[in-house]
């Protein structure tokens, strides 16, 4: 009986302290498994944004190589007509669910020594049969942050 | 012996002290556990789909030339030439996607329900330009946790 007797209660300061640890685990954990939830999210926005950034690349690289001139543009979305790829027009953009889409076109400039260079470059010569093509995609995050990707090839005409 | 009990009220308070501490972490328990199914279920059809884009497009890029759709054409399956002359056939077979080049060989896993799987040729006589998509979805026969899917498309031009 002198177990019982002499054994003192849980004071209110280690319940407060108990319970302070205990509510730091729940909600580091809560935060860890929403923020990772989050982060899924976010991957399949990238996923299916890559996806569209490669279509409209491969799409282009087609246009390219049916016929160089049809690169007019300096902008454009793609598009299909009588069964095969199309530009769709200077600054036409095109929006496929959430994403937004717009592909860029840009001039190639080289040296001397046959070596991309800016335009400034002293030696730039502008080579009429290469163009650098972005596609960018573009999404909105629950109507409010914008996210974007952008993907880049080089196209030579041959 | 100068201890006395618990009295009936005390008690009363505690068991409903514990049982709402109780309630709580179960709930919170319940609460990860379905986060975590979710996840699981999410980053299973994120995978899938990476792979499945990624194989599709690497067999077309790499295709000596596209038998099946032809230019102009649509079709449920794909089958290409490949470098070697043989034929490969990419379809769709009770929800997986399968590539069959003599050997089948299955591209997305059991858990997953591909549908819709669609290939159109949007290329000429001289050059194949496939667009490809298809829906895809955890295979869910458990809970809602599970439910999870997307629709996604892509295109590839053959070099």
């Amino acid at each position: 009986m002198s177990y019982f007797k002499n054994r003192a209660g849980i004071s209110i300061l280690e319940i407060v302290i108990a319970l302070g640890v205990f509510l730091v685990l729940v909600v580091s954990l809560a935060s860890r498994l929403l923020g990772g939830s989050a982060l899924m999210v976010r991957e399949r926005e990238f996923l299916l944004a890559g996806a569209l950034a490669d279509e409209g690349l491969e799409a282009v690289r087609m246009i390219a190589r049916d016929n160089w001139n049809n690169l007019t543009y300096s902008k454009s979305e793609i598009g299909t007509s009588s069964g095969g790829w199309i530009l769709l027009g200077e600054n036409t953009s095109g929006q496929i669910g959430k994403f937004s889409r717009q592909i860029s076109f840009f001039s190639v400039y080289r040296d001397n020594a046959n070596n991309q260079v800016a335009e400034s470059h002293a030696e730039a010569v502008l080579d009429i049969n290469t163009k650098r093509v972005v596609a960018n995609v573009s999404w909105e995050i629950e109507n409010v942050e914008i996210s974007a990707l952008a993907r880049e090839t080089i196209l030579i005409n041959r | 012996m100068s201890n006395n009990g618990f009295t009936l009220l005390e008690t009363l308070i505690y068991s409903a002290l514990l049982g709402l501490i109780l309630f709580a972490i179960s709930s919170f328990g319940l609460l990860i556990s379905a986060i975590n199914q979710k996840n699981f279920a999410m980053s299973e059809v994120h995978n899938s789909a990476r792979l499945a884009e990624e194989t599709i497009s690497r067999k077309i890029r790499e295709a000596k030339s596209i038998v099946s759709p032809v230019p102009g054409n649509n079709s449920n399956q794909l089958v290409v030439e490949n470098f070697f002359g043989s034929t490969e056939t990419i379809s769709l077979v009770d929800g997986i996607i399968k590539v069959n080049n003599g050997q089948i060989l299955d591209i997305t896993s059991e858990n997953i329900l591909i549908s819709g799987l669609n290939f159109i040729n949007l290329g000429n006589s001289d050059i194949d330009s496939i667009k490809f998509s298809y829906s895809i979805a955890y295979k869910n026969n458990l809970s809602v946790e599970f439910d999870y899917g997307f629709d996604l498309e892509s295109a590839v031009t053959v070099r």
